[in-house]
């Protein structure tokens, strides 16, 4: 474990960490363009040059490891008049075009350059310029702002382990290039946006659509599958204007698929129901929360009196929050005695996608599964049992975009005696609903997922739900209330604490002590 | 701070106040047929010196397409938070970005000319118009087409000679 | 039945004579609430209410609307009967006073003589100074029945200043009835219609100019004028005694004030100013011509008044009350009867 001395500052570290890292760990800011924790050293911006004592020349401190006794200097004349020189060498050519960049306010390069470089231009000549490329799929590259950290042919050649982009030519004829015949329809392309400092890589997805300071950042949780991406819900007026990934070295690292990254389009783009719906005859229509609770209420009432209850199912679903399925548990198990519950998920087909920097994308489509069947057990197969006739009532937790029925489970839903469903849209299961209940979605509530390696992770609500939708806890807290006044859980933060006092595994845990990285689950 | 008593001795044709009371008289008199100051709005209008911070215009570039980029600088810069935009990808092959729909709250503005500052393209600015009160409140949210009108009735600096029908004010 | 017919004729005329002052009288109200306004603006520098009507003639009528139809608004805790007679208290005796007043010569129509007056009374002056007395009860009752604080300040402060400045006015008079020796005020003009010294008009301003200094110092008193317009004072009082009144009440306090100005404006031309003389003519001579010119020149004199009415309002600031007493009781009441003194002791010698 060498100690270092950064700026009269003693720092231990582990062995092997360069001298940049172990400064930004320990709250220096050392500018730098190519380095990135996550991709190898290149070296090549030399904007991270600091000067080590015994050393002759400056050094660049992202690829140089840190060893004991070493002492640095980031702030000297010396290293100052470095870095607003190479500051100046890169803004030869990068165009003034801040007020059209959506990079800007976000942009490594004007930040920098306020902040340590030169306020005028001794640059007379014309700047270069160089015409637009789309590089296919989401990308657009926008050659007059490179400053060739290549971070992004790096994240192709590290994280993904296929090559897409190579820098061409040499010297000042470098320009970042795609292999021919290739197209930017990797699953992964939204992340070099996200790594390159400058606005040279741009996503389209978000092209022009607002300036980054307007946008509010809200924590939040992948639902695209099973790993439980890390990220940022970044929203305006109650609208998601794009999403990025937060850091979590031991979940996603720096990254997010594209599916994950442009997931909220299906959320944004899906034909929900705003109000709860009741069955009159053949029809669903519009109802309020007072008639719906009541119906449901009065129908569970009854069923507990005439203790048929044995008669119901309650599937949770692998895309509900911990929360969700825990107060449904609550509700048909210990309040009312029911005791078949069976957990609804995606089909799950084909093989994980593992990349070369360990980052995995799931087959397994709902975010929430291991959480699932760890508050309502295993079981998933609830057609089986209303084949034969043991079901009357289904209370059903959908929140699956994907889902569909065959014509053979249509039929088999048409036993049914009563149905209840919270979903977002009206899909082949709620339309056989009795009564529907519209329940927010990952972005509009507060919430905890535990992901394939059994991490429990919270997200946050960003947006306001439509006036009628209710986040599904919600709901069945007041049904739970209607039978039990002694209930006392207001928050999900209540149900959390709740949940860690009778589930064993979850023991000790609560919505404040999981934080923004999560809890490791055993 | 000491005190100074001044006294005024009256001679004795003052002590009458009739003079007095005639020059008085004659002093009202004559700014009877003096000029007058009164400007006749909306006849004759005050012209307002230059720099004055009146209604907001924006910009045309030499084609006639409105200048702005629709940075956001000056919805980053107001005060008030009057202005707001929607960006897009600009119609034209030399320019890449431009407003889709912009808007200014005149309800809001307090004309403060910080927009103007922070525009980095000249695209917005503050004008000679002072008389823009509307009656209602919804014509006092100006759009871009209004907001370019202002610019074609001011950029000559012919503000003041135009007619009512011609300003659409 | 030839008296009969002749008694109906005489009253036609008067009727007729009686219509006439009224309407003139509201008219010049009209013409001088514009006038006011726009003078003010002239000595100011600025053009005053010029948009209704051309050069702001039509401003008086859209006033009266507005006047029409505003609220009427009476104080729950006022004295309702008296608050309701106060304004027609002010603007009744105001009216009544011109009926003295002769507006022009006599004039001969099919060999009958018709004074253009409407009572030639053989005690015109003490007739005038009674309904002066009496209009002092509008302001005093409307200040009083509003039950106000204000308004009953107002409303003492014009009785105050009413009884004051009526002894000196009075007593400035006084030398008039010993020059004419009648109170009958035809005969007062009849005795300024000619020459003195051959070529000054024989009119009493310059018999009587220390008189007339007093009269019209008192005369502003009486009428609630700048500079003695304490019974109004807006930055102490708000309205005066008028500040509870408002629609067509108020406005009847503002019509009375307005006639009050033209009376005290005619009543200044018929004692010192020859009245309805036009000098060195003898209107007699002239027939119809002559009774017109006589007209005129009684509508200039009274006209030129007014202005100075309106002129000194925009001129002079407001006195203090205790100097607007001050110089009611120790400067003018000696002076007047120091002009009576003058004037007998003048007048022995002649």
């Amino acid at each position: 474990m060498p100690t270092l001395k950064i700026d009269g500052k003693e720092i231990t570290v582990e062995k092997g960490t360069s001298v940049l890292q172990a400064a930004l760990d320990h709250g220096i800011d050392i500018p730098h363009y190519c380095y990135h924790p996550s991709l190898n050293i290149a070296g090549s911006c030399r904007l991270c040059l600091v000067e080590i004592e015994r050393m002759p020349k400056l050094v660049p401190s992202c690829a140089t490891q840190a060893a004991d006794g070493m002492v640095v200097t980031t702030n000297s004349e010396k290293v100052d008049d470095a870095r607003k020189s190479i500051l100046e060498f890169l803004l030869i050519n990068h165009p003034l075009d801040c007020p059209i960049c959506d990079k800007a306010g976000e942009c490594k390069l004007q930040d920098y350059t306020f902040q340590y470089g030169s306020a005028h231009s001794r640059f007379v000549e014309d700047k270069r310029r160089r015409a637009t490329k789309d590089l296919g799929g989401n990308i657009l590259l926008y050659r007059n702002r490179c400053v060739l950290c290549t971070r992004c042919v790096r994240f192709y050649e590290d994280v993904v382990g296929e090559p897409y982009l190579t820098v061409e030519h040499r010297g000042y004829h470098s320009d970042i290039s795609i292999f021919p015949g290739k197209e930017l329809t990797h699953k992964m392309t939204g992340n070099i946006v996200e790594i390159c400092p400058v606005g040279c890589l741009i996503d389209k997805d978000f092209l022009f659509h607002s300036r980054v300071w307007n946008l509010a950042k809200t924590k939040s949780i992948c639902p695209g599958c099973s790993t439980g991406c890390n990220m940022d819900i970044e929203h305006k007026d109650n609208k998601i204007y794009r999403i990025r990934s937060r850091e979590n070295m031991t979940v996603n690292r720096h990254w997010l698929c594209d599916y994950g990254r442009y997931l909220y389009h299906q959320y944004d783009e899906m034909d929900r129901f705003t109000t709860p719906l009741k069955r009159t005859s053949d029809k669903l229509n519009k109802s309020g929360w007072d008639e719906a609770r009541s119906i449901i209420h009065d129908r569970l009432a009854l069923l507990k009196r005439s203790k048929e209850i044995g008669k119901m199912a309650v599937v949770g679903s692998a895309f509900a929050s911990n929360e969700e399925n825990y107060l449904l548990y609550k509700v048909f198990h210990d309040e009312l005695g029911c005791d078949k519950f069976f957990v609804h998920q995606p089909a799950i087909e084909g093989e994980d996608e593992v990349f070369k920097g360990g980052f995995t994308i799931h087959t397994d489509k709902s975010p929430n599964q291991n959480g699932a069947n760890l508050i309502l057990g295993k079981k998933t197969d609830f057609w089986r049992a209303i084949k034969k006739g043991q079901i009357d009532i289904l209370i059903f937790f959908g929140k699956d975009l994907a889902l569909t029925l065959s014509d053979q489970q249509k039929e088999l839903l048409k036993k049914l005696d009563f149905i209840v469903v919270f979903d977002h849209t009206l899909n082949d299961l709620a339309q056989h609903a009795n009564v529907a209940l519209p329940v927010t979605y990952f972005a509009e509530q507060d919430g905890s997922y535990l992901n394939a390696g059994m991490r429990l992770q919270k997200f946050q609500a960003a947006l306001t739900p439509p006036d009628q939708v209710l986040p599904g806890w919600q709901i069945l807290l007041s049904i739970y209330k209607a039978f039990n006044e002694d209930v006392k859980m207001v928050t999900v933060s209540d149900i959390m604490n709740d949940m860690s006092r009778n589930i064993k595994k979850l023991n000790g845990i609560s919505f404040f002590k999981i934080g923004d990285e999560g809890v490791q689950i055993k | 701070m000491g005190v100074k008593n001044v006294t005024h001795k009256s001679r004795w044709i003052e002590r009458f106040y009739i003079p007095a009371i005639l020059s008085g008289l004659k002093i009202t008199l004559k700014h009877m047929f003096q000029k007058k100051y009164t400007v006749q709005y909306p006849e004759e209008k005050w012209p307002v010196p230059p720099g004055h911070r009146g209604a907001i215009r924006l910009n045309k570039d030499e084609e006639g397409r409105v200048k702005c980029v629709a940075c956001e600088m000056c919805a980053t810069a107001c005060p008030a938070k009057c202005i707001s935009m929607e960006a897009g990808v600009a119609p034209w092959d030399d320019r890449e970005k431009y407003p889709v729909w912009f808007k200014i709250d005149m309800l809001r503005c307090i004309l403060c000319g910080m927009c103007e500052e922070a525009c980095p393209e000249d695209a917005i600015q503050l004008t000679e118009i002072y008389d823009f009160s509307t009656y209602t409140r919804a014509d006092l949210i100006w759009e871009k087409e209004r907001l370019l009108k202002n610019y074609d009735i001011t950029v000559d600096g012919k503000y003041f000679d135009r007619s009512r029908e011609e300003t659409g004010l | 039945m030839e008296q009969a017919g002749y008694a109906f004729v005489d009253i036609l005329i008067v009727l007729a004579k009686v219509i006439v002052v009224i309407g003139i009288n509201l008219l010049m109200v009209m013409i001088l609430t514009l006038g006011e306004r726009r003078i003010a603006g002239f000595i100011q520098d600025r053009y005053g209410p010029n948009r209704v009507g051309p050069q702001g003639m039509l401003q008086p009528v859209a006033d009266g609307v507005k006047f029409f139809f505003k609220e009427e608004v009476i104080p729950s805790k006022a004295e309702k009967v008296i608050y309701v007679l106060a304004p027609a208290l002010v603007l009744g005796p105001a009216l009544l006073t011109f009926a003295v007043i002769p507006f022009g010569g006599p004039l001969s129509v099919v060999g009958k003589e018709i004074q253009l007056q409407i009572a030639e009374l053989n005690v015109g002056i003490l007739y005038i100074f009674a309904l002066l007395s009496l209009s002092v009860y509008g302001l005093v009752l409307g200040g009083w029945a509003s039950n106000s604080k204000y308004p009953l300040m107002g409303g003492l402060r014009s009785a105050a200043q009413m009884v004051s400045y009526e002894i000196s006015m009075g007593l400035a008079v006084i030398g008039i009835i010993m020059i004419t020796g009648s109170l009958r005020l035809s005969d007062v003009v009849m005795h300024q219609n000619e020459l003195l010294f051959g070529f000054l008009p024989h009119w009493n301003i310059f018999l009587q100019p220390l008189g007339f200094i007093i009269f019209i110092v008192a005369a502003y008193a009486e009428t609630n004028r700048v500079p003695f317009d304490l019974p109004e004072a807006e930055p102490e009082l708000v309205g005066g005694y008028h500040t509870e009144y408002s629609s067509m009440k108020f406005a009847s306090f503002m019509m009375g004030e307005y006639i009050a100005l033209i009376t005290s404006s005619a009543l200044m031309t018929t004692l010192y100013f020859g009245g309805w003389d036009f000098p060195y003519v003898d209107e007699s001579s002239l027939g119809i011509w002559g009774v017109l010119l006589s007209i005129i020149a009684f509508a200039v004199k009274t006209g030129f008044f007014l202005f100075l009415y309106l002129w000194v309002r925009w001129t002079l600031p407001r006195f203090r009350y205790d100097q607007l007493m001050g110089l009611g009781w120790k400067v003018m009441i000696p002076l007047a009867l120091f002009n009576i003194i003058i004037t007998g002791v003048v007048m022995s010698l002649l």
